[in-house]
């Protein structure tokens, strides 16, 4: 499994392979996505090529997000296809994870801090 | 002529009073110096005998044999006169005769003595005493007694007395007759003066007052007062007497008697006063007495009370212009009431008008016609006044749908009013916490609700009023009823697999006790073919003729038996039922219900049937989604929602990675047979493996603070599915089934 990276400023926008994030790729996943943890603070996954992601491929985005919350960083979601947003808002992540529609969005959450919510 | 012969009419009791001016009319209109005869005797010669007729010693009249005329002779006058106490007439001890027993009879004339004798040749000497009984209408009126010649003149005498009595009864009845339509023409003409009073006085009391003017004109002399009755009491309403009356029971005195008896009371002097009371001072020196009840055909108004100090009886015409009177007074009276009660009446009907349009406009909302996988219906009988019954239901999803069902303490308009305004409040709060939250997803009950109270609590509180609501939201997937029940009557659940009952209760206030009242969310279960009976307090408080209530238990009782009929049905079924009890189709209270039917497990036919075996590698994970995906899209309707694909594929991963990673740990080696049934409406899926069975509830609760990364599969699938069922059939296969329904798109 091949991450795709950008690095835009100081914001690292991470495009998750698709076409799904399950129990057989979540673990490749998190070892490939590591390196990017451990150097960036500001962390966009864009989960446009994901068309599923069971409880395995949820578990290893949320480790992400308390990785980087834990060493004081951000991670934020966006391009997220249907299907992956059920499951979101089933288990109630929707409420843990900031998402937005598109990149350019999550970017500029980035650029102008909010309450968060 | 001579005197000597005649009979005299010997009237016994009273009935003389009543005979003697029938007479003197019978021969009036004769030679006119009947008419002036002052006393009333009649005498008259017929075949040689001479009668004479009398009841006044001053008078007597004679008939000519032959020409039957009348003479007048003077009771002072020329030398025959008759003056009868001058004549030798045996007296006869009419006292110890029995009248009654020849009265009954029809009479029979009596030989009372004979004196001198046969022989003699004086005729005077001759005579004969008889008593002849007088009959009218078949009626002993007395006896005449006539002394005659011979018993050879007793046939024409008998007959000429017959002859004189009819001529004296025809006059009677023409005489009653006269009176009785002079009467009717005073009734008739007050009647009419009274009509035209009616258009030219203002009120009911100047009315009264003309009432009473006409009552004491009936004779000079008397005085009235017109007593209407007011609750237990007796009020002066019109009079002309000589004090001031003041209120008084309407229980007591002559008053009192006459309304007891709901008939007209004539009183006169001879004993009948005594009866009166302290208690009635104005009749203090009455003598006579009429009290004429004041009444309609429905109800007792009152009394018109006239008396007068005169020693004269009213007479039977007065009496009848006094009940004529009283019967004006009884339209003037029930008219006044009528009048009133149509203003009453008018302006109820208007705010129920106004009322009942706020219910239907605002707080009765359309059930929605259909509801994937529950029917809805709704029952209001709206009362005569208004309540604040309302309820709503939203459906906002394909599965999901919210039933608020509230009553605002109170009745009418203001009542309604509050409704609507609780009812608009609860849609505010509910856009105002998704704006809120900038969530695209609706709020929870419980935050809905502790929203609207603190929105509502200090209008409500100002105006001392209070709302109890129910709020429900139904979610046909996870077969969970989540509700907030703020102090509203319990809503009924009944499990029809087993008939348990349900009951869906909380702990919370009503809306509008307590600003900030929390309101907390329950969340029960329910399985397909489910009842829930959402009620305001109106159905169970409805009452019978003998005030016993209708009742929670009548309720679910009925529900219970109209378990095999849609929403549709049991609505119907429960409105039957109350009305039944009740007796009647209008109610106090509004009855309003809501009755939600989930929609039982039909056996639709299977349209298609299909298996696979896989590996237990995980990465046949997405092989199987891509089948269970193929198949859905083949077979599922056109039009399906997508939403219920994702969990269907999501469900049947996580059972799937739960088998290869915990049932054969982690070998990949081994096989999982997926088997599929197609039916018109959902979908089986089964799932079947040999490793170790596992037990999904020995996982622990997920955790959904972002704290940990795992145990959500059990959750997923549970929450993503109908149904899940694990069970180990023959040989080492245990298998786990999957039902999804397919919901039509939102």
């Amino acid at each position: 499994m091949a991450v795709v990276t950008t690095n835009l400023d100081d914001v690292v926008v991470v495009e998750v392979p698709g076409p799904s994030l399950d129990a057989s790729n979540s673990k490749d996943f998190k070892t490939e996505v590591a390196p990017v943890l451990n150097s960036a603070q500001k962390v966009i996954f864009d989960l446009e090529h994901l068309g599923f992601v069971d409880s395995s491929g949820l578990g290893s985005i949320l480790s992400c997000l308390r990785q980087l919350n834990g060493a004081g960083g951000d991670l934020k979601l966006c391009g997220m296809t249907k299907p992956v947003r059920a499951l979101f808002e089933l288990v109630r992540m929707h409420r843990i994870f900031e998402i937005y529609d598109s990149r350019d969005e999550a970017l500029a959450a980035f650029k102008t801090p909010r309450s968060a919510n | 002529m001579d005197p000597n012969y005649g009979f005299l009419p010997y009237i016994e009791h009273d009935a003389a009073a009543h005979f003697e001016p029938q007479v003197r009319k019978a021969l009036s209109g004769r030679p006119a110096e009947f008419a002036s005869a002052s006393g009333s005797a009649l005498a008259w010669e017929f075949s040689g005998v001479h009668c004479w007729v009398v009841s006044s010693p001053h008078a007597c009249f004679a008939i000519e044999h032959g020409h039957l005329q009348f003479h007048y002779h003077s009771p002072n006058g020329d030398g025959a006169g008759l003056d009868l106490r001058q004549h030798d007439i045996p007296s006869v001890d009419i006292a110890s005769d029995d009248p009654e027993a020849e009265g009954a009879h029809g009479g029979a004339i009596t030989e009372l003595a004979t004196n001198g004798d046969e022989s003699t040749e004086a005729t005077e000497a001759k005579r004969h005493y008889l008593r002849i009984p007088a009959i009218i209408q078949n009626q002993l009126i007395g006896y005449i007694h006539v002394c005659c010649p011979s018993r050879m003149a007793r046939s024409g005498l008998v007959g000429m007395l017959g002859y004189m009595l009819e001529l004296v009864e025809k006059e009677r009845q023409e005489d009653s007759l006269l009176q009785e339509l002079s009467a009717s023409w005073e009734s008739l003409d007050a009647l009419f003066e009274w009509t035209v009073d009616m258009r030219n006085l203002p009120n009911r009391q100047e009315m009264l007052n003309r009432i009473i003017e006409r009552a004491v004109a009936v004779r000079p002399g008397a005085r009235a007062i017109l007593w209407i009755e007011d609750e237990d009491q007796l009020l002066p309403t019109a009079w002309v007497a000589d004090t001031k009356p003041v209120p008084r029971s309407k229980n007591v005195g002559v008053v009192g008697r006459a309304l007891d008896q709901r008939n007209s009371l004539v009183l006169r002097r001879a004993g009948h006063l005594s009866q009166i009371l302290d208690t009635e001072p104005e009749l203090k020196n009455a003598s006579s007495v009429v009290v004429v009840p004041i009444s309609t055909q429905s109800q007792l108004h009152g009394a018109l009370e006239v008396w007068s100090d005169d020693d004269v009886d009213f007479e039977s015409p007065q009496l009848r212009l006094l009940e004529a009177l009283s019967m004006q007074a009884a339209l003037v009276v029930e008219n006044d009431r009528l009048y009133s009660s149509q203003m009453e009446s008018e302006r109820l009907r208007q705010e129920v008008d106004i009322g009942s349009r706020i219910q239907q406009a605002l707080l009765f909302s359309k059930v929605p016609e259909r509801i994937e996988g529950a029917s809805l219906a709704s029952l209001t009988l709206p009362s005569q006044t208004i309540d604040g019954d309302f309820y709503d239901i939203v459906d906002h999803s394909p599965y999901c749908f919210d039933i608020v069902v509230g009553d605002v303490m109170g009745k009418g308009v203001p009542a309604a009013i509050l409704a609507a305004a609780a009812k608009s409040g609860l849609f505010r709060s509910l856009c105002q916490l998704m704006v809120d939250a900038g969530r695209r997803d609706i709020p929870q009950p419980d935050a809905i609700v502790t929203r609207l109270n603190s929105a509502l609590a200090r209008q409500m509180i100002s105006v001392d009023s209070f709302a109890s609501l129910s709020y429900a939201r139904f979610n046909l997937k996870t077969k969970t009823v989540t509700y907030v029940d703020a102090g509203h009557t319990k809503t009924f659940h009944l499990r029809v697999r087993d008939h348990q009952t349900f009951l869906l209760q909380g702990e919370n206030l009503p809306l509008g006790i307590i600003q900030d009242e929390v309101y907390q969310q329950i969340a029960h279960g329910f399985e397909p073919g489910d009842i829930f009976v959402f009620y305001s307090d109106g159905i169970t408080e409805a009452r019978n003729a003998e005030g016993e209530f209708y009742g929670e238990f009548r309720l679910y009782d009925c529900v219970r038996k109209a378990t095999d009929r849609t929403a549709e049905g049991i609505v119907a079924a429960i409105r039957q039922s109350v009305v039944s009890f009740c007796g009647r189709e209008l109610f106090q209270d509004d009855l309003t219900c809501v009755v939600v039917r989930i929609a039982p497990k039909t056996e639709s036919a299977v349209q298609t049937r299909e298996s696979r075996v896989f590996t237990s590698d995980l990465r046949e994970l997405s092989r199987i989604r891509q089948w269970v995906n193929d198949l859905w899209m083949r077979w599922a309707p056109r039009g399906h929602d997508e939403s219920s694909l994702y969990q269907l594929v999501l469900a049947v991963n996580e059972v799937a990675s739960n088998v290869m990673r915990h049932a054969y740990r982690g070998d990949a080696q081994q096989r999982i047979r997926m088997r599929a049934w197609v039916h018109q409406n959902r979908f089986t899926l089964e799932l079947a493996h040999t490793g170790e069975p596992f037990d999904p509830q020995a996982k622990p609760s997920p955790v959904f603070d972002g704290t940990r990364d795992g145990g959500f599969g059990v959750f997923i699938i549970e929450n993503s599915v109908d149904e899940i069922v694990y069970s180990r059939n023959d040989g080492d296969w245990h298998t786990i089934r999957i039902e999804k329904s397919f919901y039509a798109a939102s």
